[in-house]
């Protein structure tokens, strides 16, 4: 299998000297379909090759940091009135993914993105959670019953809430998997620190966040519960650069990684997080992660259709990379995404009544995918 | 080379694949498609512009195509896609080459943060650089067309590009947007004006796009500094009037019309303010063409020396 040259460049920055046009071009497309831009500029800064960078590429990169940086203001400032809330409803708050990189100031937060407030809160806070948000100008997204109930029976968060000025959503989860799975997560047993954001009056704002390894194996488990991997190269991106960055500064980090995923019994997700950081992007890893990778690999039967499924779709969704066999992947992909969600008991019910939903709800209200995008004003 | 030293043929073989790619202004574009009229109305007006010789990269690979599924016969539809991905939904088939203009000008605007971008049409005559922000149904398009047959050098009719340091306008020179009656309003003025196909029953009603004369794309490498700020509005049978309205208003009314104000922070509000600065802000509201370009010719006359 020839690897995508945006995969390549991040793996050897050095390439980029000798990049035909073409190359560029290709590159370019990859890099933008991947959300990719940033993290190419910092490898390519790291290496003191940016002025390698033809100007056309520089500029959308430039425009990629702009974008990122008018994000962190309004994430700061979002995340200033939702914790004032939560605050004062004296419920305890953590953060997660996106929200929590920019309040843990991770090199990443500047690279990436990211849509959603990401926040955690204690099951038994989640109306009074849910209230707060309301009082401070959130609604719920979803107002379909069903989806109501879906959500608050089965998920692992309530339905997302949008702020109905602003249009920013806030999505409250009470654990960081579906409580209808097989084995629930038991989410006290991931562990927290706080972390300062600067508020607009420049006073700190002491936040909480997952610690490095409960961050880590979150990331993990998020990417490899998914079903739609459009974005898994980006985050598994995220995962090696976190890799590097925590167990740079705690020689124990890995350590600690491999003993909560036995801990919570998510070996899977961080065995396909270390595997594939070193396999698609060249992480060197350790002793103790060589050694958890050896052992959970010899009595793990299906190794050799989880490397064909991730190998092949942890890559740039764009039409150089598109095949059939790149379909089947995400295909497969997609039905394990749904199967780890629920339990076939409750997956074919839901399943079939969203089918019917679509079948005789009108045009527009069913498209799902579609919720994001806007009608062209020609 | 320029897409009309092509032939059609050969501009409707290089859309199946390859792309053809075209040089507009700041930006290089490839664009496939498996619309023949989307070639067809590509080739009639974008002629005149030059195509990317193959030492330069392409900043958007775009594509107009049908979807593969059902709605490829069934009530068809046309989808836009950069990079393969389909950023907005669909629209009906018939408005496919409509659809490739927006998608381009989404493009430009998404990926380009080194500029105020402004939704304003933008036109230059004798050192005269007037920028016209307005909310569609103000009768923009249909003024910067008039003004463009009058005369007046085309940088933009969809989007005013400022640079933030230099206040500099980098034009784009794409072809004017024309809906309704103003399409009859603009053949009435020059019989040998070259629109695009019309397309009936978009969500702005009837459309068509009218070609940028060639002194616009010969001169879209160079740039101008602002001088007036003019926010036009169509009132049928009114009395034309021009008005010079304080810098505060102008300011607030041109932010409305910003596209990445915010996104440009401190930077956005200092070349906005520059930009306010620089300009004598109007507002004109007319009912005919007439009064449209004598007021217009005035607005050059005295802003002659302060773009120097």
């Amino acid at each position: 299998m020839t690897i995508p040259i945006v995969i390549k460049v991040l793996q050897q920055p050095e390439q980029i000297t000798k990049l035909s046009i073409d190359e560029w071009n290709l590159l370019l497309g990859q890099l933008r379909v991947s959300q990719l831009a940033l993290y190419f500029d910092a490898q390519v800064e790291k290496q003191a090759l940016t002025q390698h960078i033809p100007q056309k590429v520089c500029r959308y990169i430039n425009a990629e940091k702009r974008k990122v940086a008018f994000q962190k203001r309004q994430v700061n400032y979002e995340l200033e009135k939702v914790s004032k809330a939560f605050q004062q409803s004296g419920i305890e708050a953590t953060y997660l993914k996106g929200a929590a990189y920019l309040i843990a100031n991770l090199p990443i937060a500047n690279y990436r993105i990211f849509s959603d407030i990401d926040v955690l809160v204690d099951r038994n806070s989640l109306d009074k959670a849910e209230r707060a948000l309301k009082l401070i100008g959130y609604i719920s997204q979803k107002t379909d019953d069903y989806d109501q109930q879906y959500y608050r029976q089965y998920m692992h968060e309530i339905p997302p809430m949008q702020h109905i000025t602003r249009g920013t959503v806030v999505d409250v989860h009470h654990n960081i998997l579906p409580i209808c799975t097989a084995n629930p997560i038991d989410i006290s047993l991931f562990s927290t620190q706080t972390s300062h954001i600067k508020k607009a009056n420049n006073k700190a704002q002491a936040l909480r966040v997952f610690s490095p390894s409960a961050m880590y194996l979150h990331c993990a488990i998020h990417l490899f519960h998914e079903g739609d991997f459009d974005k898994g190269l980006r985050d598994l991106a995220d995962l090696a650069l976190m890799f590097t960055e925590f167990s740079n500064k705690n020689n124990d980090f890995e350590q600690e990684l491999i003993t909560l995923a036995q801990q919570v019994d998510q070996q899977k997700p961080l065995y396909f997080a270390l595997r594939f950081i070193n396999q698609i992007f060249k992480i060197p890893l350790s002793e103790p992660c060589h050694a958890f990778i050896d052992e959970f690999q010899a009595n793990y039967r299906f190794n050799w259709l989880s490397d064909f499924i991730f190998l092949t779709i942890l890559a740039p969704y764009h039409p150089s990379c598109e095949n059939s066999k790149v379909k089947f992947a995400r295909l497969l992909a997609y039905i394990r995404g749904h199967l780890l969600r629920m339990p076939l008991r409750l997956l074919i019910p839901h399943l079939t009544r969203k089918f019917f939903v679509q079948l005789t709800s009108s045009q527009d209200s069913s498209k799902t995918n579609n919720e994001n995008k806007v009608r062209p004003e020609i | 080379m320029k897409l009309k030293d092509l032939t059609l043929s050969d501009a409707h073989q290089l859309s199946v694949h390859e792309g053809i790619k075209l040089i507009i202004g700041p930006f290089n574009f490839s664009v496939t498609t498996s619309f023949a009229e989307v070639v067809d109305n590509l080739y009639r007006l974008y002629g005149h512009f030059d195509i990317v010789p193959s030492n330069q990269i392409i900043d958007f690979e775009v594509s107009v195509r049908r979807p593969n599924n059902i709605r490829r016969w069934f009530k068809p539809q046309a989808f836009f896609y950069l990079d393969g991905k389909s950023p907005f939904l669909p629209l009906p088939a018939a408005q496919a080459f409509p659809l490739l203009e927006w998608g381009m000008n989404w493009c430009i605007a998404q990926h380009t943060q080194e500029q105020l971008t402004i939704h304003a049409a933008v036109l230059e005559k004798n050192g005269a650089t007037v920028i016209l922000p307005a909310a569609s149904g103000s009768g923009k398009s249909t003024l910067t067309a008039i003004l463009a047959l009058q005369g007046w050098r085309l940088l933009s009719d969809e989007m005013t590009l400022v640079d933030l340091e230099s206040l500099a306008i980098t034009p784009i020179a794409r072809p004017i947007s024309l809906k309704n009656d103003s399409i009859r309003v603009i053949k009435s003025l020059n019989q040998t004006a070259v629109f695009s196909d019309i397309v009936k029953d978009t969500n702005k009603g009837t459309i068509a796009h009218l070609k940028p004369d060639n002194h616009a794309i010969h001169e879209i490498n160079r740039k101008v500094s602002p001088t007036t700020i003019v926010f036009p509005k169509y009132e049928a049978k009114a009395q034309t009037s021009l008005t010079k309205i304080d810098k505060g208003q102008a300011f607030m009314r041109t932010i409305e019309q910003c596209f990445n104000y915010s996104l440009l922070a401190e930077d956005g509000f200092e070349c906005m303010e520059k930009l306010i600065k620089t300009c004598n802000c109007y507002e004109f509201i007319y009912s005919s063409t007439a009064d449209a370009i004598e007021n217009f010719d005035m607005i050059a006359k005295q802003a002659i020396g302060l773009g120097k």
